[in-house]
């Protein structure tokens, strides 16, 4: 321990000086460097995420489940920086999720699901664990062992729910007042100062996620995928606040890409994941298609209803044409059918 | 569904004394010594659906969100409704009716009347009804509600403009030499043409708003998209041809003249039939309707009380007016009516006219009443369904893997809805739950803070809209006017975190608007 | 073990998940299933304070099992780095023979006489001034910590054969904790036990290592110390201290916990570890305090260098050799000032006044009742806090009554002043202030500074000899803003330390700990944090990489981030694996090189045989590299250093439904503190009326008392209430429904929560009953936005005997459906019914 900095090992490698890390950052972190039009000057993501926030490029979250360790930072996060009110404090006894569902106030939301049999926490060995596995996951039905933390019957999983961005968005395609509009994120925007609180959107959101703040302003409000920060080139809070990664940031391809291999290692480990929200189009992923995929799309390993998710989401707007023919044809046939009986009754001049 | 379970739920096993060191299990809870026990299938299905069947306590929300809309919108649907339906009915009669005066005077100016009405409740409904005009920025083919804004507004005017004629032709105001024309004109063939073009559009009205329900992710709704429509229309029809009736019959008895009562007898005659044939397609449309839904989990789980609502709309709101109606409008002989009028005995023609006038009276009014119920039996099964989270699951369910999305929501899935309704069923949808977990929500402070006076420092400016954070950490989300401050002195001021004072107007964070900033330091 | 890794420490955890996800084991036990076992690859549920039988049980199977004793590594590590090998004196009897006590045993507390290698003694002082001494310090026996060894070296038997060698003793010690028998005292299924140990083998050896973590879960137990010290003996026999990716791990409950242990708030230590002068003539002098407090062999052989610049930098220019520095200056020990006497002595009247800075005893305090009505007997209480706590209050529930004079002071929080922290991994950096505190909020540095400054002018006329101290205090540390907030990092420069001189302009920055002298000429706030601000604030550089990161922040001592890093090579200086490599001795440069800083003399050849006679890192030998070791060994057994025992051994928790299994006689640590005073009655061993065990625990949520937390409406919406967590078997036999209010009951008071049912908590089987598990947090209190009872009502003021923490982890309870009746209910709000929903978080 008694050794001058002249002779240890390691002098060369001591502590560097304070300016080197404050005042001078890695090369083209903050620089302006190659901004393009429009382009935020500063892209504090690239440290954080390592993210570069191009506007044109769609954005959005991989939530992994399989890391979430429910410290619900993501939940304190969003409602700091978009400065929400907190709900009256009440005991759920759902787990520990007292925030219960996504809200107007409420943009993120980390869901809390204990399952546990009878017998738990004893180990499993593997043809037990073939045996537990749902029916559903037959794909992998091959597996042959899988790790405790993920095994059903005796694991509590946590998941962080948010606004999915969809691809197509009903909340967007239902809004009368062109309100909810698509930014150059690829990310779906509520305008405070257009909304007014028709309330269509959170009748068309097959996620429920979009809701009317009845007590408050009485306009519809959700997760903006922070585009004040992606503006000025900072990543979403929820990420940033993310301890253990499960909420990543980044371009939807790149995410998808890396959700992918994450599956795919996964499944290596006997552990039955798929992803939800994607467009489907791989076997074993969760169809979402009709929406065309979410810029939002999460790693599941159990059923989608497990975590209040939908199977197999419906776009309501494909309805629209369709309904309003029939709706104005039966309303034509009955006009004309009406107009014979009334025609019928008609007396002699 | 497992012991504890029930535990949550409520019922108890009796507390027994207990001996300390007691080894045996308690209550048969299998408290026993966590020794292994073979794992039973049964728990490999428990653990699947949901969390909701191993955890205690609450299910978790419902997936979706129940409607925002209160009794204003059943209402507005079936004003709609009476306003297309007398429209209808106007048109009718000017068209292929024996153009009876009175009928079209009631029937245009009930067509403007309703249909103001219920667009008065419609503004009351919006959460920002000052901006009740911005359902016109836009045209958007995708979504009904905009469709049906345009389509509204039309027929809106459409309707105000025929019962503005229908105003010149009586009159009130005023005569001359130019009104008399344009009543001409409208009493002719130009009232007819009016009528016929404005047809579509009072269809368009009576039905949108089937359409406007069912193309959401409201299972209550959706299931039935391409049938709410037609029923509507129908409903619509029926309502309105009734509203006609009912306004017209005083007049038909209380006409002193011959021609009057024969005219009002055969108006009326003419509205029965218009109206039995819409019962009838509503009626047919409404089973089928319910056939939609009826298995949905939340329908199940209904009680006694929603049962006899139904069974009375259906059965009294249409079914007996429908054949008390038939029985009106076809029931007797043509010449019946000659003798009672051609006879003199007037009283008599006028008592027995009376008679059954009186009874087609009770069938529309029933019919009035039995399609409002229809549209708020229809709204409310939307607030029940989506606390079901149950019919969620049958609504998008199906596989979620793509082999077997295909088969969409077929025979394998049937086995899962009952899984799931019997799991989901349970202590799902408490009615106030959704509304006593927002009870008391605070509003955001810059809500308190309305218009005013605050300093802080700008965190974030784009284009026209910077961010403020005072002392207190509260974020103002406010718009500035270049002429208050430029672009670039904004993003001065936020890169240099200097501290600003700033006089604003209206709501930050909701378009408050800067009128003076002033830098502090 | 011993922590809630995942809820407690989040940030943290990100590393523990990331390697897990590289196919690390993650085992995890813990008498609730909580969100870290919710990650782990293994978990098992223990009953609370059985932690050493379970690690015992895993000692025993290491010792025995094939691969530990065939394995050369494991053996080359055993018998060169720890004192497996030493011989011990003829006169020790283990617990076996005494049936749960050791030999040494005088009435009240040992006296380690037996327990010292052979040919040695420990001089401490004269015997009746020893048990004098005991009786002052109520058994802080402190020269039992310091003292002399003479004699000696100790005789070894390198074939670890001999009968009264360490390793003999160790498997004769844990013989009986076989799988099966520990199984009935700690609730896990023996296959369970036997898993776990064979991972732990599986994953150590010369290419892989194992960490433990541990946090209050094992040091709030009357055995805490010794719950530790079975770690630590496990991990040296598995070779896992001082090589990357092992060791033993506390995680600290809060941000610079470690900085409050290194540079002190407790009552017996000076800055670094150096211990408070007591009033007994082995301290009176400073040469008699060096004699008996270091002088030895190993890095405590600095203590003059130490103690000097410590007494430099405090008294400056009056610290001279003439006056032994001012070595009188400093106040002697009299007495037990920890936590709990402090709070009787209140009860008694015999302390009238007192500063509470950011502490909450009222809700954080054992036997709370009992600590809020201390509070309410004092004459005048400062508290210091961002918002009006429960012991800013305490004085409210009996106006009348209570004639205390209160002073609520705002504090600023941690952004709103610059700093640094000192977290588990002994890293040291630097914090900036974020933004300005609110209103009259000031740092505490401010009070404590100008409070200092007041009271210099006070006495400044003053020629009492007793003010003298006060009056030579050098008190220098720049101001600046409109605030006059000291500027921290001067307060950083006198810690790091710096050669004397009046003024700050001339005064030279240490750079290094080696710089530190004994003649006056250098002053030196802590001699552990030397270098962390070398002229510039080292602790504030950014400069990370992707393994041992040196150039970020400053880790004590002499940036070493891995301490006894020398065993990370073998006795010959060589790397056990290429994996493993860390820091090993360079023939060619004749140092010892590596990734890290060598915690060890650079230039001492793994070959030096080390200088007996000499004093200081000299007398190390090379293959010695436990440096704070006067042999330089890891210790598997402790000559002297714990007042209970040369080895661990279990003791049922003080508060316990079971017997102990083990042993009738002893059935609970014989050196226990505790407080027999009215108000702090106590559940005896085995006592029907409270059958269930209860556990206390905090939630991510929120943080220890709430203060922080509770009146944060963003915060107090996730955890809005008091809960206790308990298994269905047991609602189901106490009728209790999930949510309804339960009324937890002991000997000191109740507490009404709401009941959370969950199959997360499972009753064990115990010596063939049914143990039920109740789990408790202890956030709560009667203020805030929400609000609730605090376990802390409930648990008990009993410490364990070597650092005086106090048994929160486990006691025992009764349970019964219902909320308090009569003057009981305090806590009406209860869960869920916070008013302050409506309040904005961002709000004070």
């Amino acid at each position: 321990m008694i050794s001058r900095p002249g002779e240890m090992g390691g002098s060369a490698r001591g502590p560097a000086t304070t300016s080197s890390s404050h005042a001078a950052p890695p090369p083209g972190t903050l620089a302006a460097r190659g901004t393009g039009p429009g382009e935020p000057v500063t892209q504090e993501a690239q440290r954080t995420a390592g993210v570069r926030i191009t506007p044109g490029r769609a954005y959005g979250f991989f939530t992994d489940t399989t890391l979430c360790i429910g410290c619900k930072a993501c939940e304190v996060a969003c409602k700091q920086w978009n400065n929400l009110p907190a709900e009256p404090p009440e005991m759920s006894g759902a787990s520990y999720d007292n925030t219960r569902e996504l809200s107007a106030t409420t943009w993120r939301h980390v869901a809390f699901i204990e399952q546990f049999d009878r017998d738990r926490f004893d180990g499993l060995d593997a043809p037990t664990l073939r045996a537990n596995l749902p029916a559903e996951f037959e794909p992998w039905g091959a597996l042959t062992r899988g790790e405790e933390w993920a095994r059903p019957g005796q694991r509590w999983i946590f998941m962080s729910d948010v606004c999915k961005h969809c691809k197509h968005a009903p909340c967007l395609e239902a809004c009368p007042t062109g309100s909810i509009i698509r930014t150059e994120f690829d990310s779906v925007y509520v305008q405070q100062d257009v909304c007014n609180g028709c309330g269509y959107c959170v009748s068309a959101c097959p996620f429920g996620v979009v809701d009317l703040d009845r007590e408050g302003d009485g306009k519809a409000h959700k997760c903006t995928l922070c585009y004040d920060r992606l503006r000025d080139g900072m990543e979403p809070a929820c990420a940033k606040a993310c301890p253990t990664d499960s909420i990543q940031f980044g371009p939807v391809d790149e995410l998808l890409d890396r959700a992918r291999k994450r599956v795919a290692e996964l499944r290596e480990r006997g552990i039955p994941a798929y992803l939800y929200g994607t467009d489907g189009v791989l076997e074993d992923e969760c169809d979402t298609s009709a929406l065309s995929g979410l810029n939002c799309f999460f790693l599941l390993i159990d059923e989608p209803e497990v975590y209040n998710l939908p199977p197999v989401p419906h776009r309501p707007s494909c309805e629209t044409g369709p309904a309003l023919a029939t709706g104005v044809a039966a309303a034509a046939g009955l006009v004309a059918a009406a107009m014979l009986a009334f025609a019928s009754a008609r007396g002699e001049r | 569904m497992s012991v504890e379970t029930r535990i949550g739920r409520g019922t108890r096993t009796g507390a027994r004394e207990r001996a300390p060191g007691a080894v045996e299990a308690p209550s048969g809870v299998g408290a026993t010594v966590p020794t292994r026990v073979p794992r039973v299938p049964h728990v490999r299905r428990s653990h699947r659906r949901s969390g909701g069947e191993m955890q205690l306590g609450r299910e978790p929300a419902p997936p979706i969100k129940p409607p925002t809309w209160e009794w204003h919108i059943p209402i507005y649907i079936w004003l709609g409704g009476v306003s297309a339906g007398a429209w209808f009915a106007a048109t009718a009669e000017s068209m292929v009716g024996d153009d009876d005066r009175r009928t079209i005077r009631i029937a245009r100016h009930l067509a403007m009347g309703a249909l103001l009405g219920g667009t008065g409740l419609l503004i009351a409904d919006l959460g920002r009804p000052e901006r009740a005009h911005y359902m016109l920025r836009i045209v958007r083919a995708r979504s009904t509600m905009s469709l049906g804004a345009w389509g509204l507004t039309a027929y809106g005017a459409a309707t105000s403009a025929m019962s503005l004629a229908q105003a010149v032709e009586d009159g009130v105001l005023g005569r001359g030499a130019r009104r008399a024309r344009l009543a001409r004109f409208t009493r002719g063939t130009g009232g007819r043409a009016l009528q016929a073009v404005g047809l579509p559009l009072a269809l368009f009205v009576g039905s949108y708003t089937g359409v406007l329900l069912g193309t959401t992710s409201n299972p209550g709704w959706a299931r039935r998209a391409r049938l709410l429509g037609p029923l509507y229309a129908a409903s619509a029809m029926s309502s309105g041809v009734a509203a006609v009736g009912l306004l017209r019959a005083p007049g038909a008895w209380r006409d002193a003249s011959h021609a009057g009562a024969v005219a009002g007898a055969r108006a009326l005659r003419r509205l029965a039939r218009a109206e039995s044939v819409a019962l009838a397609a509503e009626l047919v449309l409404a089973l089928a309707a319910w056939g939609r839904v009826r298995r949905l989990p939340s329908a199940r789980a209904e009680g006694a009380l929603a049962r006899l609502a139904r069974a009375l709309t259906f059965g009294a709101g249409i079914a007996l007016p429908l054949v008390m109606q038939t029985n009106e409008a076809w029931g007797r002989e043509e010449d019946e009516v000659w003798r009672d009028v051609l006879g003199g005995r007037r009283h008599r023609g006028r008592g027995r006219g009376a008679g059954r006038g009186g009874r087609g009276i009770a069938a529309s009014a029933l019919a009035l009443a039995g399609s409002l119920a229809l549209r708020f039996l229809t709204v409310r099964a939307g607030y029940r369904s989506a606390r079901t989270p149950a019919d969620t699951w049958v609504h998008t369910g199906g596989s979620p893997w793509r082999p077997r999305a295909s088969s969409g929501t077929g025979g394998a899935l049937a086995g899962r809805d009952r899984g799931t309704v019997a799991r989901r069923a349970r202590g799902a949808g408490e009615p106030s739950a959704e509304r006593a977990n927002r009870r008391g929500v605070p509003a955001r402070a810059s809500r308190a803070l309305r218009g005013g006076e605050v300093s802080g420092r700008i965190t974030i400016v784009q284009e026209d809209r910077i961010r403020l954070l005072d002392a207190m950490g509260r974020g103002y989300l406010l718009i500035v006017r270049p002429r208050r401050a430029t672009l670039a002195q904004l993003e001065r001021w936020r890169d240099a975190g200097t501290l600003v004072r700033v006089r604003y107007s209206g709501e930050p964070d909701v378009g408050g608007l800067v009128e003076r900033v002033e830098v502090v330091r | 073990m011993g922590s809630n890794f995942a809820e407690c420490h989040p940030v943290a955890f990100r590393f523990a998940l990331r390697a897990r996800e590289h196919g690390a084991e993650l085992v995890h036990v813990d008498p609730r299933f909580n969100r870290t076992s919710a990650h782990a690859t293994q978990y098992a549920q223990i009953r609370a304070g059985t932690d050493i039988a379970f690690l015992g049980a895993l000692v025993n199977h290491v010792l025995h099992s094939e691969r530990w004793n065939t394995d050369p590594f494991f053996q080359e590590y055993v018998r060169r780095f720890t004192n497996a090998a030493t011989i011990i004196e003829r006169g020790f009897r283990d617990v076996g023979e005494l049936g749960g006590m050791f030999s040494g045993w005088e009435d009240d507390h040992y006296c380690p006489d037996t327990w010292q290698y052979e040919g040695t003694q420990r001089v401490v002082h004269l015997h009746e001034r020893y048990t004098e001494l005991c009786r002052i310090l109520s058994h802080e026996a402190h020269s039992l910590h310091g003292g002399r060894t003479v004699g000696g070296p100790p005789p070894r038997d390198p074939t670890l054969q001999d009968p009264r060698c360490v390793l003999q003793l160790l498997r004769r010690h844990f013989a009986p904790y076989t799988p099966e028998a520990v199984s009935e005292i700690c609730g896990v299924p023996a296959e369970r036990i036997t898993r776990v140990a064979e991972t732990l083998l599986a994953n150590s050896g010369a290419d892989r290592t194992t960490a433990v973590t541990y946090a209050v879960g094992w040091t709030q137990h009357t055995t805490g110390p010794q719950i530790i010290a079975t770690a630590a003996i496990l991990q040296l026999l598995l070779g896992n201290i001082g090589r990357p990716g092992g060791g033993i791990l506390v995680l600290r409950g809060h941000a610079t916990i470690q900085g409050s242990t290194d540079i002190p708030t407790l009552y017996d230590m000076l800055p670094g570890y150096l211990h408070m002068p007591t009033e007994l003539d082995t301290h009176a002098t400073l040469d008699t305090y060096i004699a008996n407090e270091g002088g030895g062999a190993g890095q405590w052989g600095y203590a003059r260098e130490y103690l000097v610049s410590l007494l430099k930098a405090y008294f400056g220019e009056a610290a001279t050799a003439e006056n032994d520095f001012c070595y009188e200056y400093l106040p002697r020990i009299d007495g037990d000032y920890s936590h709990f006497p402090m709070f009787v002595a209140m009860h008694e009247g015999r302390l009238q006044g007192l500063f509470l800075m950011g502490q909450n005893p009222a809700v954080g305090g054992p036997n709370a009742e009992y600590q809020r009505e201390g509070l309410r007997r004092l004459r005048w209480l400062v508290v210091r806090d961002i918002f009006l706590t429960e012991s800013a209050t305490a004085w409210e529930s009996d106006p009348a009554g209570c004639d205390t004079e209160v002073f609520l002071l705002p504090a600023a929080t941690v952004v709103e002043k610059d700093g640094s922290f000192t977290n588990t991994h002994r890293l040291i950096q630097w914090h900036d202030k974020a933004v300005e505190p609110p209103g009259d909020a000031r740092s505490d540095a401010w009070f404590v500074y100008h409070l200092g400054r007041r009271l210099k002018a006070l006495y400044r006329r003053s020629s009492e000899p007793r003010d003298r101290p006060i009056q030579a205090l050098t008190w220098d540390y720049p101001l600046h803003g409109d605030g006059e907030e000291p500027v921290i990092d001067y307060v950083l420069r006198e810690i790091n330390g710096y050669t004397w001189a009046p003024t700050w302009s001339a005064r030279a920055q240490l750079q290094h700990m080696a710089d530190l002298r004994a003649d006056g000429s250098t002053a030196c706030g802590c001699w552990l944090y030397a270098g962390v601000h070398t002229g510039r604030n080292v602790a504030a550089a950014r400069v990370p990489d992707d393994y041992v990161s040196p150039g970020w922040g400053f880790s004590w001592p002499n940036n070493v981030r891995l301490l006894y890093n020398r065993a990370s090579a073998d006795a010959l200086g060589n790397p056990w694996s290429e994996e493993k490599k860390y820091v090993w001795w360079d023939e060619v440069l004749g140092r010892w090189t590596g990734l890290d800083v060598p915690d060890f003399p650079a230039e001492k050849r793994p070959d030096d045989p080390g200088d007996r006679d000499a004093t200081g890192m000299a007398a190390v030998a090379g293959d010695s590299p436990f440096v704070m070791k006067p042999d330089g060994k890891g210790w598997l057994f402790f000559p002297f250093g714990m007042k209970d025992g040369p080895m661990p051994t279990h003791y049922e928790p003080w508060e316990t439904p079971v017997h102990n299994a083990l042993y009738a006689e002893a059935e609970r640590n014989p050196v226990t503190k505790h407080w027999d005073v009215p108000g702090n009655p106590y559940n005896d061993v085995a006592n029907p009326a409270y059958p269930h065990v209860i556990t206390t625990y905090r939630l991510t949520e929120h943080h220890t008392g709430g203060g922080m937390t509770r009146w944060n409406s963003w915060l107090a919406e996730l955890q809005p209430g008091a809960f206790v967590e308990i298994s269905p078997e047991l609602a189901a036999e106490e009728g209790i429904e999930h949510l309804g209010w339960v009324t937890l009951r002991t000997a000191r008071g109740e507490a009404e929560a709401r009941a959370f049912v969950t199959r997360r908590m499972r009753p064990l089987s115990v010596q063939g009953r049914v143990i039920h598990q109740i789990g408790f947090p202890w956030h709560f209190g009667g203020d805030g936005i929400v609000t609730g009872d605090s376990a802390n009502l409930l648990a008990s003021m009993v410490a364990d005997p070597n650092v005086s923490i106090h048994e929160g982890k486990v006691f025992t309870c009764a349970i019964r459906a219902g909320r308090l009746t009569g003057d009981g209910a305090r806590a009406v709000a209860g869960a869920g019914g916070g008013t302050g929903g409506a309040r904005r978080g961002s709000e004070r």
